[in-house]
């Protein structure tokens, strides 16, 4: 903290004014936390952290699958293996995921303040789609053939098939690879920091609103 | 409640004034990664994950012949799936359109496919030492568009009456020009291997490319045949099956939701229709927190009581303060 | 590497129509490990809502 001086002209260098505001929206104890509110206490909370680790372990597999190339995993019972983890991560992931997008909708979890978290954790959803369609079509079996001899017709439709080719290997497997991991990792980084900016959105107050008229509640 | 009612209301849940409880965030997380970390170990023992050979020119030619050749008649005279496709491949249609918008034909033909040429005559033109092959093929050039469409459209008739035996085809009839011979080659080209190759290294060495393999299996019958047994039809609610008995991407369930029900499941313009959709659904998914009524029904049906009883438990218990109304933190 | 149980056979479906003749008005047909997916969803988030969360020691302390 810093010594009450008078006010200064604004710092003109960019680096300590980018520090100066991620330490005021993040400091240590907000990025991380060893207390929580005690209104935290059911299991749908466990599910945002679940999402997570199955994204981390879709990450680590696909790693792996990256790492020894496209071919690798239909040749060798290794392989197969580091593909089914993928493919199970891949499950496990939507799974969670959308059992914490219900829990969030039902505590209306956008309030005060927090609507870019909702906006961010949609927006994962949403671009997490082409990235597991990529990944199908990068398979290189019979899966990736219908795949993307199918999928093709909804991208021509509206004109996103002039530059994103299904039947194009080559590039279906750098967006799976690079590009849209990445975007779904920046999002989810986004979603996560604010979170833990903003906290974890307090209960309705009972009697809120629509409800009723009388207030009855602990401190807001 | 007025909209500036409820803007306060929403501004007053901003900060949580109330206890906390000691939480081990780094602990929790580790504890939640090695849960999943299990759970997939244990779901790959138990199921492992589909792998099933991919079909090929050469398996396909090999398989249903007749089927093959009567594919490469009609990407000869241009009436295959590719060859009246339009946008991105050429330019025989105008693709799909919603209303006065034509997003596939405006969005143009980025990558162009000649079907007659890069499906039959260049590999045909590439092969060497059959001088009978290559007289047909220049007597089918040398010929009017005219004449090129009579034996096209015979042979395509008469393929309807063909059998195979021994993975070559008897096709009954005459009048066919030099198709019976054009045909015959790239079949035998085809069941060679050769086709597989001509049509993905056709540009040059190296390629990643398989548009244009791909779109030709996809005119024929080969595919859609695999597909059909395994439930990956369109009309199947294949786009969330997977081949086997292995779950798919279910997530997709509202996206070929649409495909199922009319407008959609009879409309030549069925993709940009259930795109559009989509579209402004998941815009409607993003903007839940700015959309009345959508945003309020937590509210009104209050599942947010279960998750939170023991918060509301806890408020019983305590001794009743003075009620503080709800202001908008600073 | 084989797996304990083999998917690679024939899946069991679940169907319905609504309507007759050639082309229903909506026809539902999803494979059963699909709906295994979805009902499980179904069957965890509604435990997750109602189990008890186990209580910590020393809850509520005000700040």
């Amino acid at each position: 903290m810093s010594v009450t001086e008078p006010p200064e002209a604004p710092s003109r260098s960019w680096t300590l004014r980018v520090r100066e505001r991620a330490v005021a929206a993040l400091p240590p104890e907000k990025l991380l936390a060893d207390k929580q509110p005690t209104y935290v206490a059911s299991w749908i909370y466990v599910f945002g952290v679940l999402s997570l680790s199955a994204l981390a372990v879709i990450i680590g597999s696909g790693t792996i699958l990256a790492l020894k190339g496209p071919g690798w995993w239909h040749f060798t019972g290794i392989g197969r293996f580091f593909n089914s983890l993928h493919l199970w991560s891949v499950e496990l992931f939507f799974l969670f995921m959308v059992i914490h997008l219900w829990g969030k909708y039902w505590m209306a979890a956008w309030r005060g303040g927090r609507s870019r978290v909702w906006i961010t954790g949609a927006v994962t959803f949403v671009v997490a789609i082409p990235c597991a369609l990529t990944g199908y079509v990068s398979q290189q079996n019979f899966d990736s053939q219908w795949i993307s001899t199918q999928a093709k017709d909804a991208m021509n439709s509206v004109g996103v098939g002039a530059f994103f080719n299904l039947l194009n290997f080559g590039q279906m497997y750098s967006y799976h690879v690079l590009l849209l991991p990445a975007a779904v990792v920046a999002l989810v980084v986004i979603h996560v920091l604010l979170v833990r900016k903003h906290g974890v959105v307090p209960p309705f107050r009972l009697g809120d609103g629509d409800e009723g008229t009388t207030s009855r509640d602990g401190p807001s | 409640m007025t909209r500036a009612e409820r803007r306060r209301q929403d501004e007053s849940y901003r900060d949580w004034k109330g206890g906390y409880r000691p939480y081990d965030l780094l602990k929790e997380a580790s504890i939640a990664l090695g849960v999943v970390l299990a759970l997939t170990v244990v779901l790959t023992i138990l199921f492992s994950s589909p792998d099933e050979k991919p079909s090929t020119i050469k398996s396909w030619s090999r398989s249903d012949p007749v089927d093959f050749v009567t594919t490469a008649t009609t990407e000869l005279d241009g009436s295959s799936g590719t060859g009246g496709y339009g946008p991105p491949y050429n330019h025989a249609s105008d693709g799909q359109h919603m209303a006065f918008i034509y997003l596939q034909k405006w969005l143009g033909v980025s990558h162009p496919v000649d079907t007659a040429k890069d499906f039959v005559i260049l590999p045909l033109q590439s092969i060497t030492g059959q001088p009978a092959l290559q007289s047909a093929v220049t007597t089918y050039q040398s010929a009017s568009p005219n004449q090129e469409t009579a034996w096209t459209s015979a042979y395509e008739k008469g393929l309807a009456k063909a059998s195979a035996s021994d993975a070559s085809i008897s096709v009954p009839g005459s009048g066919y020009g030099p198709l019976p011979t054009m045909m015959d080659g790239l079949l035998r080209f085809a069941q060679g291997g050769g086709l597989d190759g001509a049509l993905l290294t056709s540009r040059q060495f190296y390629q990643s490319d398989y548009t244009k393999p791909l779109l030709f299996m996809a005119d024929g019958g080969v595919l859609a045949n695999r597909a059909q047994d395994e439930h990956l039809l369109g009309t199947q609610w294949g786009m969330m099956n997977e081949t086997g008995s292995y779950p798919g991407q279910v997530w997709l369930w509202l996206y070929t939701l649409w495909y199922q029900m009319k407008p959609f499941s009879t409309s030549a313009n069925a993709d940009v229709l259930v795109m559009a959709v989509m579209a402004v659904l998941s815009l409607v998914f993003i903007l839940i927190p700015f959309l009345p009524v959508i945003n309020r029904i937590p509210r009104w049906i209050p599942i947010y009581r279960l998750i939170w009883r023991e918060h509301y438990r806890g408020l019983e218990a305590q001794p009743r303060a003075a009620p503080t109304p709800p202001s908008a933190a600073p | 590497m084989a797996a304990v149980f083999n998917l690679n056979h024939h899946a069991s479906y679940v169907n319905f129509h609504v309507g007759g003749g050639s082309t229903p008005f909506f026809s539902f047909s999803m494979s059963l490990s699909n709906v295994i997916v979805i009902v499980v969803m179904l069957i965890v988030f509604a435990l997750a809502i109602a189990l008890p969360f186990p209580h910590h020691e020393g809850a509520g302390t005000q700040q």
